[in-house]
């Protein structure tokens, strides 16, 4: 989707808010909002499909206005009563009014930690070849999907090199659907900025985009 | 988006407060959170004690596991992590190599790797030739068990937006000049892998250790919006 969310290279958001350091969270619910959606993530015997479409679809005027937090929670809420995890009706007034009908068993401190924090497995091997090497020249494609997408604006239809190849990834413009999870190489591909923004831009700078092999073709 | 959709997210949105929030920008202030120092708790922290006190209620989440997660993300994970890694790296030319090759693998030799935001790691190195700097234009993306949770500048629309089309115009903001002939290379992290550049080490510090080296370590350095300045000299002249 052409959202707000999707930003470079826009140039109306200045000053950075740069601050040399800051606490963890800004205020305890914050941290709670954090550790209530990693937990939900992790439930036995459920599911909970959360992901950034949601995050993406906020009106851009709530999207802008609202902290990175405040942002996070509409999300879980949204993806709590989508799921029928919740009712509207008990988020509004905190109480259950059922029990949990979808089997879930909260897990435990130490599972979600270790689960969180430990090496995740290997993806497992490639069951197909690269289609582009380091150093090809390849294009990202010119589309505009109205769904989820991790192929930038900035960089649609623009030539640049392959820099690095990462393997097998699940392709996200499906998979956060739940329409197939399509494992599809992924590359870093280097653009000079030149390519991105015209001759204005500084020879020596580079920008490096992580893109799926679907997103590509040869150039 | 279908009109049923959007009003769906709409009413998600009011639950959640944010239409109610005054904080007028809020995601793009340093501020953040600390404009309220009444003794009243926001109407956004009630709404998050509430829904936490339902999904305990329901049986969807531990208390505990909660409490973990915090203790975790204040006190557990942070720059301090990724400035062991530097150290290392200054010192152990062996493990650099590793470093730079698989950076996932050599990161795991410490263990700060894990399920969210690392386990893919790419690690890139500063040079006098070349500075790397990292963004996530989409989103939010960092590493989390390597530097923690990012800081509200970094998951700024004001930085994401910027790194990419003026990436000297942001380090000039942030204090770092670079001479014309550098290579900049601006790392937007779109698919899973999670960068981390590696800076250079500052002059003066030939004589100190690891432990000390990695007191010198900057996040800010470590993302690539700055360099490290060389240690102050003790007792000079």
């Amino acid at each position: 989707m052409n959202g707000v969310h999707d930003c470079g290279g826009m140039q109306c958001y200045h000053p950075i808010p740069y601050t040399p350091s800051e606490r963890v969270f800004h205020a305890p619910w914050e941290g709670r909002v954090l550790a209530l959606t990693l937990a939900s993530g992790y439930v036995h015997n459920a599911e909970l499909p959360t992901g950034r479409s949601d995050t993406e679809a906020l009106p851009p005027a709530d999207y802008l206005r609202m902290s990175y937090y405040e942002i996070w929670f509409a999300s879980l809420v949204k993806a709590l009563i989508d799921n029928g995890w919740v009712t509207a009706r008990e988020v509004e007034h905190g109480r259950s009014e059922r029990a949990a009908t979808n089997g879930a068993v909260p897990a435990s401190r130490a599972e979600i930690i270790a689960a969180g924090f430990k090496p995740a497995d290997n993806p497992g091997k490639e069951t197909e070849a690269p289609r582009f090497v380091v150093g090809a020249p390849v294009r990202a494609l010119n589309i505009n999907p109205t769904t989820h997408t991790r192929l930038p604006r900035y960089a649609r239809g623009k030539i640049g090199t392959i820099a690095r190849q990462y393997g097998l990834a699940n392709f996200p413009d499906t998979d956060e659907y739940n329409l197939g999870a399509n494992p599809n190489h992924v590359y870093s591909v280097r653009f000079p900025a030149r390519e991105l923004w015209g001759s204005g831009a500084v020879a020596k700078d580079f920008i490096y985009v992580d893109l799926w092999e679907r997103y590509l073709e040869p150039a | 988006m279908s009109t049923s959709r959007r009003d769906f997210l709409s009413a998600a949105v009011t639950l959640a407060g944010a239409s109610a929030t005054p904080a007028a920008n809020a995601g793009q202030s340093p501020h953040t959170g600390d404009h309220d120092h009444s003794d009243v708790p926001p109407e956004i922290a009630l709404r998050v004690k509430s829904l936490e006190s339902l999904l305990v209620e329901k049986g969807v989440v531990d208390p505990a596991a909660l409490d973990a997660l915090v203790d975790t993300f204040e006190n557990r994970v942070g720059p301090r992590n990724g400035a062991k890694v530097v150290a290392r790296a200054w010192v152990d030319p062996a493990y650099k190599e590793r470093l730079l090759e698989n950076g996932t693998t050599a990161i795991g030799e410490f263990g700060f790797s894990g399920y969210w935001q690392g386990t893919d790691y790419v690690v890139v190195e500063n040079t006098p030739r070349i500075h790397n700097l990292v963004v996530c234009t989409l989103c939010s993306c960092y590493p989390w068990p390597l530097l923690g949770l990012p800081p509200i500048w970094y998951k700024s629309t004001a930085y994401r937006s910027k790194a990419v089309i003026d990436p000297r115009g942001v380090l000039r903001e942030l204090g770092t000049v670079l001479e014309d002939d550098v290579e900049v290379r601006v790392w937007d992290s779109t698919a899973d892998q999670r960068y981390f550049v590696l800076p250079e080490r500052p002059g003066g510090t030939g004589s100190m250790d690891e432990e000390a080296l990695a007191a010198l370590v900057t996040r800010d350095s470590m993302i690539g919006v700055r360099k490290i300045a060389p240690p102050k000299l003790e007792a000079a002249g």
